[in-house]
C-alpha cells in the first residue's frame, strides 16, 4: 500500500500528478471511442462516458472521440438513451447536454455549429420532458384558469412520463444553467430549485427525492446531496441549507469506507473549496493499471475529485 | 348563487386535478381488463409448493431442506448455468431486509450438489447506487466470496431488449440485464415481507430488482407510475423466472419492505410456479389473497393461486400459519386506506 511521505508541497504535487497521470491512462485503456462502459468490457453508457470525458478534458483528442461518439448517439428527438440506441430517450440527455456544455467552454474553437446544434436540440427535449403532476385535462384546465406562463416547482424524471427525482433535476439544472438564457428558462430552473429544496432532508442532505418514501424519514446519502450541491452551487451557494448540507458531507467523508461514497463527497466538498486532502486515500487504492475500483463509473468521480482539488472551479 | 366564469374555471379545474390525482392511486382499487388473448398465456395444469419448517440458518438443516425442496418441486439443475435473483434491496442492522446471506450460500451448496455448472447472483437494488457497499454490510460479499461466485449488479449490466409479453402497462418491452435473460435457470430468491404498498413482496415483486437503474432510475418509477400489480404480472411473465425459493425463517411484519419487524416464521416455500408459491405465503402470513391484485391477476394469465389447484407438499399449510401484522398503510380487511398524505407518496413511489 502506497503512502505520502511527510514532505513538501513539490512532493506532494508530484504525487498528485502521477496519480492522475495513471487514471487517465486507464480510462484510455479502458474506453473505445471516448466512451466508457460501468464495467471493464461491457457496453458503453452515456453516464460513464459523460463523467470519463469531464475527468479527461485536458486531452483534446479523447474529447474528439468522445464528442464524435455523443453526436452519433444522439436520438432524433434531441435525447439520448443511457445504453445507446436501446429504446427512447431518458434522463442521460442532461448529462449528455452538460458535457457539451462543458467542451464548448472548453475548447469554444471546436465544432461550434455541430455543438450548439446538438445542444439546442438537447434543451429543448429536456424543456419538453419534464415530470407532470397532473394529466393533459388538468393541464389544459390550468392553463385556462392560470395562463400560458404559469408554472410550479417540479424537476425532471428519469424516464419520460413519470415524476421528478432528485437526481435527474440536478443534472437537468447543470446542463441548462447558462448566462443568457431566457426568463422563461430561468423561471424552469428556479422551480427545479424549488423542488430541490422542498425534497431536501431535514437535517442535511439529500436522497433519491422522497423523505418519508415509506412513511418513515428516508437518511441523505453522499451521491444525490454530491449532485444537488453541484447543481446549486452557482445558483444559491451561501443558502443555508447547502451550508448544512457541506457540513453533513464533511462530517459523513469522515466515516465512509466505500470508494463511491467518498469520490463523491470528495468531488462536492472540493468544488465548495472544502480541499479535504482525499490523494492519501485515492493513492492507496489505485491499483498498478492505475484504477481505483472495477466501477468506471466511480473510478471517473474520483480523478474528478482530485482534479478539483487544487482547482475547485474545474467542473462549475 | 350565480358564479362567475373565473369562479367556475377555477372550481372546474379544481375537479379535473382532484379526479385525476385519484385515479392515480394504487391499482388496489381500480379495476383491469384482461383479454381472452392474455389469459391464454397462463400456463395449464396443476401446481405444486413445497413447503418446510427450518428453526435456524444452519448450513447442514438448510441444505437438506433445500435438496428435498428442489428434488420434489426444481427444475433440473445438473449442467445447468443458474442465476439466483436475491433481495439485497439495502442494508439495517435493526430490520431483516435482504435474503439472508446465509440462506443464500445454504442454497449455493445445494445447487453445487446438485451439480450446477455455474451459479450467479445478483441484484438491483432500487434505492442506492452504491450496491457494493451493501453487498459488504449485508455479508453478501463473503457469500460470493466463500462460494467463489460472481455477483453481478444488475442496476449496471449489460441489457437486451425484450418485449413485454401481457402488456397490462403501457410499456411495450423491458431493457433486462444479459446476466439475468443469458442463464439456463433463473431462480427468485426474495426475503418474505410485508409491503408498504403492495401488502406482500415475495417471489414475483421480486423481479422488480431485476430491472436495471441504469435505464429506470433510482427509484424505478416507472414501475410505480404504471401501477405495482400490473408491472409485478408484466415483468414476471417477460422474465418468466423458472423457480422460487422464498426465505422465510426469518420474515418482514408490519411496515415492510423497510421498516417492518422481524417475524420469526421459521418456514421456507418453493415452486416452479411463482404465483403459486406467493399465495401460499399470504396465506401462510394470514393475509387476505382476495385482497392481493397481483394474485388476483396471476391467477387469470400467469399461474394458479386458488388452493384447489396447488398441490402442497411437505409441512402442512396449517402447520405454519402465523398472523402478520399488516402494513399501516391497509385496514384489517387488506384494503388500502385513504390516509391524508398517501395518494401523493403513492403516486411518486418508491420500491
Amino acid at each position: 500500500m502506497n503512502s505520502i511521505p511527510n514532505n513538501q508541497n513539490n512532493n506532494l504535487d508530484n504525487h498528485l500528478i502521477n496519480c492522475l497521470d495513471k487514471a487517465e491512462e486507464y480510462i484510455c485503456l479502458e474506453s473505445k471511442h471516448g466512451f466508457l462502459p460501468y464495467l471493464p468490457g461491457q457496453n458503453p453508457t452515456i453516464e460513464s462516458s459523460v463523467w470519463g470525458a469531464l475527468s479527461m478534458l485536458s486531452r483534446k483528442n479523447y474529447i474528439i472521440d468522445f464528442f464524435q461518439s455523443l453526436l452519433s448517439y444522439q436520438n432524433k428527438d434531441g435525447g439520448w438513451s443511457n445504453q445507446p440506441g436501446l429504446l427512447g430517450s431518458d434522463w442521460s440527455s442532461s448529462i449528455a447536454a452538460f458535457a457539451l456544455k462543458i467542451i464548448a467552454k472548453e475548447y469554444p474553437d471546436f465544432e461550434p455549429v455541430a455543438l450548439k446544434s446538438a445542444y439546442q436540440k438537447a434543451t429543448q427535449w429536456l424543456l419538453e420532458n419534464r415530470s407532470e403532476y397532473y394529466s393533459n385535462s388538468a393541464r389544459f384546465a390550468l392553463l385556462i384558469w392560470r395562463g400560458p406562463q404559469y408554472d410550479y416547482p417540479h424537476g425532471w424524471p428519469w424516464t419520460p412520463n413519470t415524476f421528478d427525482w432528485v437526481e435527474p433535476t440536478s443534472y437537468a439544472l447543470l446542463s441548462l444553467q447558462n448566462k443568457n438564457n431566457s426568463s422563461h428558462i430561468e423561471k424552469i430552473l428556479k422551480n427545479a430549485e424549488k423542488y430541490l429544496f422542498k425534497v431536501s432532508c431535514p437535517n442535511g442532505g439529500w436522497n433519491f427525492g422522497d423523505k418519508t418514501p415509506f412513511g418513515e424519514p428516508e437518511p441523505a446519502d453522499p451521491h444525490s446531496t454530491a449532485l444537488v450541491l453541484l447543481s446549486l452551487k452557482s445558483r444559491c451557494p451561501e443558502d443555508l441549507h447547502i451550508q448544512k448540507s457541506l457540513a453533513w458531507l464533511k462530517e459523513k467523508q469522515a466515516k465512509f469506507s466505500s470508494i463511491h461514497q467518498i469520490a463523491w463527497c470528495s468531488l462536492a466538498l472540493s468544488t465548495y473549496n472544502y480541499t479535504e486532502n482525499i490523494l492519501e486515500f485515492a493513492i492507496s487504492k489505485q491499483n498498478d493499471n492505475g484504477s481505483f475500483c472495477q466501477n468506471l463509473l466511480t473510478h471517473t468521480i474520483m480523478t474528478l475529485s482530485l482534479k478539483t482539488l487544487n482547482n475547485p472551479s474545474y467542473l462549475v | 348563487m350565480k358564479k362567475s366564469r373565473r369562479q367556475f374555471l377555477q372550481l372546474s379545474a379544481a375537479a379535473v386535478t382532484t379526479s385525476n390525482l385519484s385515479t392515480a392511486c394504487s391499482s388496489n382499487q381500480k379495476h383491469i381488463q384482461i383479454s381472452e388473448a392474455q389469459k391464454t398465456q397462463k400456463p395449464k395444469g396443476r401446481s405444486k409448493v413445497f413447503i418446510a419448517k427450518s428453526e435456524n440458518y444452519q448450513e447442514k438443516n438448510l441444505v437438506d431442506i433445500l435438496s428435498k425442496g428442489l428434488t420434489e418441486t426444481g427444475p433440473e439443475i445438473k449442467n445447468k448455468t443458474i442465476f439466483l435473483k436475491i433481495n439485497l434491496v439495502s442494508y439495517s442492522p435493526e430490520h431483516p431486509l435482504v435474503t439472508d446471506p446465509r440462506f443464500v450460500s445454504c442454497l449455493i451448496q445445494t445447487l453445487k450438489n446438485f451439480g450446477a455448472k455455474e451459479i450467479r447472483i445478483g441484484d438491483g437494488p432500487a434505492l442506492t447506487r452504491d450496491t457494493d457497499y451493501v453487498l459488504e454490510l449485508t455479508g453478501m460479499k463473503e457469500v460470493c466470496q466463500k462460494h467463489q461466485i460472481q455477483f453481478v449488479d444488475l442496476n449496471l449490466d449489460d441489457v437486451v431488449e425484450r418485449k413485454n409479453i401481457l402488456k397490462f402497462t403501457n410499456i411495450d418491452s423491458f431493457l433486462l440485464p444479459k446476466a439475468l435473460i443469458s442463464s439456463d435457470l433463473i431462480i427468485s430468491v426474495p426475503k418474505l415481507k410485508t409491503h408498504h404498498w403492495a401488502l406482500m413482496t415475495a417471489s414475483m415483486k421480486n423481479l422488480f430488482g431485476a430491472l436495471p437503474g441504469s435505464k429506470y432510475g433510482w427509484p424505478k418509477n416507472l414501475l410505480h407510475v404504471q401501477g405495482i400489480n400490473e408491472s409485478i404480472i408484466d415483468i414476471a411473465s417477460s422474465l418468466k423466472a423458472d423457480y422460487a425459493i422464498v426465505d422465510a425463517i426469518i420474515a418482514m411484519e408490519g411496515d415492510g419492505p423497510i421498516h417492518g419487524s422481524a417475524k420469526n416464521m421459521n418456514t421456507i416455500f418453493c415452486g416452479k410456479d411463482l404465483a403459486a408459491v406467493d399465495s401460499i405465503c399470504a396465506r401462510a402470513m394470514s393475509l387476505p389473497v382476495e385482497a392481493i391484485p397481483y394474485l388476483q391477476l396471476a391467477e387469470q394469465v400467469f399461474g394458479n393461486t386458488k388452493l384447489e389447484k396447488i398441490d402442497i407438499i411437505g409441512e402442512k399449510l396449517e402447520n405454519v400459519l402465523q398472523k402478520f401484522e399488516l402494513p399501516p398503510t391497509f385496514g384489517t380487511n387488506g384494503q388500502i386506506k385513504n390516509l391524508p398524505g398517501l395518494t401523493a407518496s403513492m403516486e411518486s413511489g418508491s420500491t
